[in-house]
């Protein structure tokens, strides 16, 4: 049973997302969405917490959100771009679906 | 596939209900159906029908009634949520003996049951949270 993660909390929550990241099994995925695209940017931080994702874990983030924060250009190269179209994709290849917010 | 929507923010202070809005548009135009819209907490707001909304933002509420029209998708309004939150239907507001209500014609009002109702007759239940 594979789990889609959704992660909408901005950089106040590292330790929600800390535990979402330890809740992660190796086949789960992780999209960042709304105040959450925050972490697919490249820094320390957000290296240092996505660094500890299972290894084969996909990781997200929802094009629309990001681009209204003015973060396109600052994407971290381990995630990937999805549009509302793959975020319905991506939930669709997980039998479950966990908001963390 | 079938889905349903929870939805725990209001229009105008949480990005909740348009997340789930833009969502549902994209689940549907991928060939899925929508059974239920679950609106909790302060998501109950989306189902006021008292909310005028500024003309530069006027997505929501409206968007939804407009949603409703167009699919067989079934609005609930978590009846604890929405009493907490001044959105009540006659029999509610008789009830509690209040002089108006305010729910949607659109929306119900009802319980958790029904999202436990809906978990098992949909293949994804989708939450779209907020604090």
């Amino acid at each position: 049973m594979t789990t889609l993660h959704i992660f909408n909390q901005g950089t106040l929550q590292s330790a929600l997302l800390q535990r979402c990241i330890e809740t992660m099994s190796h086949k789960d995925a992780l999209i960042f969405i709304e105040d959450g695209v925050v972490w697919a940017t490249d820094s320390p931080l957000t290296s240092q917490l996505l660094g500890k994702a299972p290894q084969n874990a996909g990781i997200y983030v929802l094009s629309e959100d990001l681009g209204a924060r003015g973060l396109s250009e600052l994407k971290a190269e381990s995630v990937a771009v999805v549009d509302y179209n793959g975020f319905v994709e991506l939930t669709e290849q997980s039998q479950n679906t966990l908001s963390w917010f | 596939m079938i889905y349903s929507i929870v939805v725990y923010g209001a229009p105008h202070s949480s990005q909740a209900p348009y997340s789930a809005y833009q969502f549902i548009q994209a689940a549907l135009s991928r060939g899925h159906s929508i059974y239920r819209i679950f609106f909790y907490h302060d998501g109950a707001t989306n189902g006021s029908s008292l909310v005028v909304s500024p003309q530069d933002d006027d997505l929501l509420p409206k968007a939804w009634h407009e949603l409703k029209q167009q699919h067989e998708i079934d609005f609930v309004v978590c009846i604890g949520a929405g009493i907490k939150r001044g959105v009540i239907n006659e029999q509610e507001a008789a009830r509690y003996e209040r002089t108006q209500h305010s729910l949607n014609d659109r929306f119900e009002l009802s319980g958790l049951g029904q999202l436990v109702d809906a978990s098992l007759k949909s293949d994804r239940v989708i939450t779209f949270g907020a604090r």
